[in-house]
């Protein structure tokens, strides 16, 4: 019924199904809008299971994994725009899409995360130039303007509306500068991604999150950045995959995923080797001179055991930077996704502890642990989000050219053949997935 | 990280935690002096709604039970009342992104703005003390209370963070005091500028008053080698000083490894009210 | 349309924006807006005036300022120049303010019928209390839980003219006056604690909720300061570390309800070592105490060790001004015993008339009254109890500032007896758990609504007398009792010689020989007079009654103030200090020591029920070194079944458990000694 609304040379389930689809997301978009509008109007963050103790929680954690996530955004824009790696323009426009699904999301939850959301511009009209925190908030927002100026070429170029000549010139205006968006993007990108890290090593008062740095960026300023841009290609590697097998086709040769996870992998492998060193610096300096022991750090009753730091440094981090580096491993497909999900999972793992785990535990002597477990009031918001993802995605996909190469990968056959004809033995055989 | 801020007033409280029996009296002192909401009500209204309670509590100034772990008649006790420290490097000042909180007035009171704050929490979590506690929900005043209200401290709404201002408003008093009198307001009398909980301590645990100046009583209470601050290795620089005749209770002031003479497996945790 | 038009239009449409007011006006009506919520209350903007006054819901009679905004009593802070205040606010002086507008407040005279209470005018409320008194002469009691104040005289003036029966609450007070009786004199005892350089307490709470705490608490502050050596030692003896104990200088483990065997056998070491003591009855107390109390003995009975009491012996008899307070732990309970053998034993150490002394009582001034000991005379417990179990008639019992309901032992009894007497009458500021039961609630005005005085709580230093005035309006549509009694007692045809409460107090200062005008302006008058009465010590060592009931473990109920009082639930701004070692939820919290719970076979955390003499409860084990071993220490305060919801169907009432034991020869029965059973609910 939409057929006119699809990009050229794709076929579409029926709108039918399609509006079914949307019904079903629709579900977890209704129940998690429920309980935001309880908490803005009504109820207030009493609602939720975050407390004086536990300041930050699920949101905040759901925020810096996704904002990593996304950072598949600004890496692949940067390494295809500003590096010219061809291959990666078969990808980078759903890399902006869900760069921009992770950021508005993001800042959605943001809203409903602060008591006073009618107050938020209060950071940018009373900034304070030492906080990390106005820092994050005044680059998250101009990246995700960013974002967005990044997205419209190619909501621009629906196919009806690309007839319109105005906006066909404006898309094609918008290709030229886009180096420039893109470059400008890594920029923000870097700095905001830096200084989501760089608000958790400067906390002087929190030994399990403080860190040494260079000059005014803790050493967390870098782990985060470099953490992002490894998992963020993996995850839009792990996104197009999802697609796939909800869609049925092939969206994005296995070529380019293996690219992206390798530059994952790479950058996982250069993480990884700051991180033990930062790790052990950490344990032998910062927690010694804060008269505390390594042991202190962990509470394996409450939830906040060792096993999560292995975790998230070998079975999350060195595991998947050898499945993704090396060939053998990275040809094999099953192997592939599942490098590229236990790296998002390491990096989720990481802004986990980060956040939670370092409000459980007591500085004070006298003082003790607490675990914290969101309700549904935080996680119905949370869902809605993801919901909003796969709305925007179904959306973006059904009525926009976002793959370049879906047409390649899924010839539709052509009605009412007008002879048959033999087969024909095909040359090599394709890689496919 | 904002600079070390010096002044040349250092409001300080001293509090000697052998004579604190734990009663509550500055607790309950200072929730009526700021003007904050009966906490049950409020912890009610959340239970009737179904919503978690813990830690929810609006409460500015929370005694602690130390214990010094042993069994028998080797036990024993001690009570820390914790105000805001203060900081003289404050964490929470240069982590807030709206600068609803400052350390920029002659005494070294780090301020909090309410109408500022947009309650997005961070300076809750770098604070290692507890002192901050966010409003997570309307402040609900039973009939008729308020008309009790004090005209010190405005009514925070929902949705931002307060903590102990070591009753500024009283600072402002004395100091309007000292004017009247004809006095130097900047170089108050001791005891002429007292918070509320310094105030009502039956026991007198309590004392406050400008460690930078020779006339004042914590001026020489803080030189005692008895005295120590909360978590002195952090750098917060707090301005508030506890002072102890017992080791154990000064050796939890701050983490100590075993090396340093720390207990073994660090803190033995104390017992949390409420 | 080429790039620079685009550029071009982009540009302009961002300038364009910026000057617009919209966004300008929006996000400053936001920051307005937010700050001006209207449902958030506003706070006065006027000046605040202070005006002093003695607190009568705190029991130590402590002297505060109250800070008045706009007519509103919005704030107590300290008078430093009263001398049972001395500047501190203790959280019951300071609920003089924060209960002002409890939800739990009586707001106007009240009827029971059939179906709830309704509404009366104060008119129709004397009518029916007249028409009541008029048909039940003779039955009438009257309990009065006010230590301190004139108004009993005109209560007892009334009921005495009636021929009905006056009781005073069981307390220190009542144990003064008895014990002071019993030794042959009468008068207020009196204790400079200010002075004394070596302070014993024998169970006596004495520096959070005994006497006059609150002073007590000062002059400790002043013998202990800061970052100097101490110019006295505390001592504390009792069965919990409690609020008292925590500070003092040592803590000795005592069995509960152990004051007068410590005291005795502290008397008969020092009768070893040659102290005597100039007084009536030395050689019989001597010879009773010398085959009573060895120190064997009284390590047996209190826990006490022998070691420890030479030691304490010791060091009373090398201090120059030792004093000894005795008494319940919790305030009630302990009888006249407790009280005489410290009594006895601040004899031997030569401060009668110096560390201990005896005032006298306020001066009668209204007419048939009987004096203070004839008020305290009679034990309400078994009184009630036997109203309760229907053995002894009361055709109309009024309750004035007590909550007998709730805050004696064997609770539960003591509200069936509100119940089953035939007409109660409550004067309560408060729904509490007595008014809920009460045919007729006749609410009095709080301390700062009302006229009222204080004349020496127990254990003050010397005679003290303040004054109260009203400082606000009348918050509801209450009263000042005593003036509605003078108003019921010429009803009656009792012409008792005043015509307002005002002027009874008028009449008190000038018998007392104080300044109206003084008094007025909130000063505080003392007397260092002293009654020359001698005592008779042969009193002072008849044994005491044992411990009531069977059980496993000895029951030491805790006060604390923060908890409020037998009389006043725990007030609004003090909620937020109860810990989790009292109270988890909505649970009670007992505690007992490691050794304690092993031996009892219940683990921390685990719920148990405890069966005493009188009742039982069900609450959950904490395991605190701060309990003596083979004791279980329980909070007071909790239970409340009235008042609201800060403290209503919040744990249980430990009053419960207790039951009180006849004790015949002082006539005052006690409960400080019980036992109950503990097994895992």
């Amino acid at each position: 019924m939409d057929r006119a609304l699809w990009p050229e040379g794709v076929e579409r389930c029926s709108f039918g199904k399609f509006l079914l689809w949307l019904g079903f997301i629709g579900i977890f978009l209704a129940a998690g809008a429920y309980e935001a509008v309880m908490i803005l109007l009504p109820d207030g963050l009493a609602r939720t299971a975050l407390d004086n103790y536990f300041g930050f929680g699920l949101w905040i954690t759901f925020d810096l994994g996704i904002i990593a996530l996304g950072a598949g955004a600004f890496f692949t824009g940067l390494l295809k725009y500003i590096l010219d790696i061809k291959e990666l323009e078969k990808i980078v426009n759903l890399t902006v899409i869900v760069g921009f699904i992770c950021y508005s999301g993001a800042m959605l939850v943001l809203a409903l995360d602060v008591g006073q959301p009618l107050r938020s511009w209060f950071g940018f009209w009373h900034p304070n130039v030492h906080s990390m925190l106005t820092e994050v908030m005044f680059c998250i927002s101009c990246y995700l303007m960013v974002l967005i100026l990044e997205f419209i070429p190619n909501i621009l170029e629906n196919r009806q509306l690309n007839k319109i000549p105005i906006l066909h010139n404006i898309a094609h205006n918008f290709h030229y500068v886009m180096p420039l968006i893109a470059g400008l993007g890594a920029f923000l990108s870097t700095f905001h991604q830096g200084s989501l890290g760089g608000m958790y090593g400067v906390l002087f008062a929190r030994p399990y999150i403080l860190r040494d740095g260079f000059f005014i960026w803790p050493w967390t300023f870098f782990l985060f950045v470099i953490s992002a841009v490894a998992s963020g290609p993996c995850f839009s590697v792990l996104v197009v995959k999802f697609m796939e097998l909800i869609t049925g086709k092939e969206l994005v040769d296995f070529k380019v995923k293996k690219l992206m996870c390798r530059i994952g992998g790479t950058m996982l492998a250069l993480y990884l080797f700051f991180k033990f060193l930062d790790t052990w610096a950490w344990a032998t300096d910062v927690l010694p001179r804060s008269g505390l022991t390594w042991d202190q750090m962990f509470n394996d009753a409450l939830g906040y055991g060792e096993w999560l730091l292995w975790a998230e440094l070998f079975l999350c981090g060195v595991i998947p930077a050898i499945l993704l580096l090396t060939p053998r491993f990275r040809n094999i497909p099953g192997l592939l996704y599942l490098g590229a999900i236990l790296n998002c999972t390491g990096i989720v793992i990481n802004r986990y502890v980060f956040t939670v785990q370092a409000l459980a535990i007591p500085v004070m002597p006298f003082d003790e642990w607490y675990s914290y477990t969101p309700n549904w009031a935080e996680w119905g918001p949370s869902i809605m989000i993801i919901a909003y993802g796969f709305l925007i995605l179904s959306l973006a996909y059904r009525y926009l050219p976002v793959f370049p190469q879906e047409t390649q990968l899924n010839p539709i056959s052509a009605p009412a053949a007008p002879a048959p004809v033999e087969p024909q033995d095909v040359e090599g055989e394709p890689e496919t997935a | 990280m904002a600079g070390f801020k010096e002044f040349n007033i250092r409001w300080s409280m001293v509090v000697d935690i052998d004579k604190c029996t734990g009663c509550g009296a500055c607790m309950t002192a200072c929730n009526k002096e700021n003007n904050i909401a009966p906490q049950e009500e409020a912890k009610t209204r959340l239970e009737s709604k179904g919503f978690p309670t813990r830690f929810k509590k609006i409460e500015w100034l929370t005694i602690y039970e130390l214990s010094n772990g042993k069994q028998g008649g080797d036990h024993d006790t001690a009570f820390l009342p914790r105000p805001c420290m203060q900081c003289g490097l404050p964490s929470c000042v240069s982590v807030c992104p709206a600068i609803a909180t400052d350390k920029n007035e002659e005494g070294g009171i780090v301020s909090q703005i309410y109408p500022r704050c947009f309650g997005c929490r961070y300076c809750m979590a770098s604070c290692p003390y507890h002192a901050r506690v966010f409003n997570w929900d309307q402040p609900i005043f039973p009939e008729g209370m308020e008309k009790q209200l004090t005209p010190n401290v405005s009514v925070r709404s929902r949705g931002v963070v307060e903590k102990c201002n070591f009753c500024h408003h009283r600072m402002m008093y004395a100091k309007d005091a000292a004017r009247v009198a004809g006095e130097d307001p900047e170089k108050l009398a001791d005891g002429a500028y007292m918070p509320a909980c310094a105030e009502a301590c039956p026991t007198g645990a309590i004392s406050f008053g400008d460690v930078k100046n020779p006339e004042h009583a914590v001026h020489e209470l803080i030189k005692s080698p008895n005295a120590f601050r909360l978590l002195e290795r952090l750098g917060t620089d707090p301005q508030v000083y506890y002072v102890s005749t017992r080791d154990w209770v000064r050796k939890q002031g701050d983490n100590y490894l075993e090396s340093e003479g720390g207990v073994a497996g660090g803190n033995n945790g104390g017992a949390h009210h409420g | 349309m080429n790039r620079r038009t685009f550029l071009t239009f982009s540009a302009g449409a961002t300038a364009g924006l910026m000057i617009t007011p919209i966004p300008w006006k929006l996000t400053d009506d936001a920051s307005i807006w937010t700050q001006n919520w209207q449902w958030n209350p506003k706070v006065p903007k006027r000046a605040i005036y202070f005006a002093e006054m003695a607190s009568k819901l705190d029991p130590s009679g402590s002297g505060v300022k109250i800070a008045v905004v706009n007519g509103n009593a919005v704030g107590v802070a300290g008078n430093v120049d009263h001398p049972l205040g001395k500047g501190a606010v203790s959280t019951m002086a300071a609920a003089e303010v924060g209960l002002l507008h409890s939800p739990a407040r009586v707001r106007q005279p009240m009827l029971k019928t059939q179906t709830g209470f309704k509404t009366i005018s104060w008119e129709e409320a004397e009518t029916i209390l007249t028409g009541k008194l008029t048909e039940a002469r003779g039955d009438v009691a009257m309990v009065s839980g006010d230590d301190t104040g004139s108004a009993n005289e005109i209560f007892a003036a009334l009921v005495n003219g009636l021929h009905g029966s006056y009781y005073m609450m069981p307390g220190e007070t009542q144990s003064a006056h008895k014990a002071l009786e019993l030794m042959g004199s009468e008068g207020r005892i009196a204790y400079d604690i200010e002075n004394a350089d070596y302070v014993l307490f024998l169970g006596a709470d004495a520096l959070e909720s005994s006497g006059t705490s609150v002073r007590n608490a000062r002059v400790f502050s002043e013998t202990h300061p800061t970052g100097k050596a101490a110019t006295a030692k505390y001592v504390y003896a009792g069965p919990v570390m409690n609020n008292t104990a925590v500070v003092c200088d040592q803590w000795i483990q005592a069995k509960p309800g152990a004051a007068a065997t410590v005291a005795l056998g502290l008397s008969r070491i020092l009768m070893e070592n040659g102290a005597s003591a100039d007084a009536k009855g030395f050689a019989s107390f001597k010879q009773d105490v010398a085959q009573g109390y060895a120190p064997a003995h009284v390590e047996r009975e209190t826990g006490v060790r022998a070691d420890v009491l030479q030691k304490i012996a010791r060091e009373l008899a090398a201090a120059k001004r030792p004093l000894v307070i005795a008494g319940s732990e919790f305030g009630q309970g302990a009888g006249a015993r407790a009280l005489m053998a410290s009594l006895g034993l601040n004899m031997l150490l030569g401060q009668m008339g110096q560390s201990v002394k005896i005032v006298p009582g306020a001066p009668a001034v209204v007419k048939g009254s009987g004096s203070e000991s004839e008020r305290y005379a009679a034990d309400v417990v078994p009184f009630l109890k036997g109203v309760a179990e229907g053995r002894v008639n009361a055709s109309v019992l009024m309750v004035y500032d007590a909550n007998p309901a709730y805050g004696l032992p064997q609770a539960e009894a003591m509200a069936r007896a509100m119940d089953k007497a035939a007409f109660t009458v409550s004067f309560s500021s408060f729904m509490d758990e007595t008014a809920e039961r009460a045919n007729l609630i006749m609410p009095n005005s709080m301390t700062a609504e009302r006229y009222d005085d204080l004349y020496t709580p127990y254990g003050a230093g010397c005679a003290t007398y303040s004054v109260n005035k009203p400082l606000v309006k009348s918050a509801f549509n209450t009263r000042t009792i005593a003036d509605v009694m003078l108003s019921v007692a010429s009803r009656l045809g009792m012409d008792l010689g005043y015509a307002s409460f005002k002027d009874v107090l008028k009449a008190k200062s000038v018998a007392l020989g104080a300044s109206w005008g003084s008094l007025r302006q909130g000063k505080a008058w003392t007397s260092a007079s002293t009654s020359g009465a001698k005592l008779n010590l042969a009193v002072c060592a008849t044994p005491a009654v044992g411990a009531f009931a069977q059980g496993s473990l000895a029951l030491a109920p805790v006060v604390k103030h923060h908890l409020g009082t037998a009389t006043i639930a725990m007030p609004p701004h003090s909620a937020g200090t109860v810990r989790t070692s009292e109270l988890d939820g909505v649970q009670s919290v007992v505690q007992m020591n490691a050794k304690t719970a092993r031996m009892s076979g219940v683990k921390a955390g685990e719920t148990v029920k405890l069966v005493g003499p009188g009742g039982e409860m069900t609450a959950k084990v904490h395991v605190s070194e701060k309990v003596m071993t083979g004791v279980v220490a329980a909070s007071l305060g909790f239970g409340h079944t009235a008042w609201d919801g800060f403290s209503k169907g919040v744990g249980e009432n430990a009053f419960k458990l207790l039951a009180a034991a006849d004790d015949p020869e002082t006539g005052l029965s006690v409960w400080s000694a019980n036992r109950v059973t503990i097994a895992t609910a």
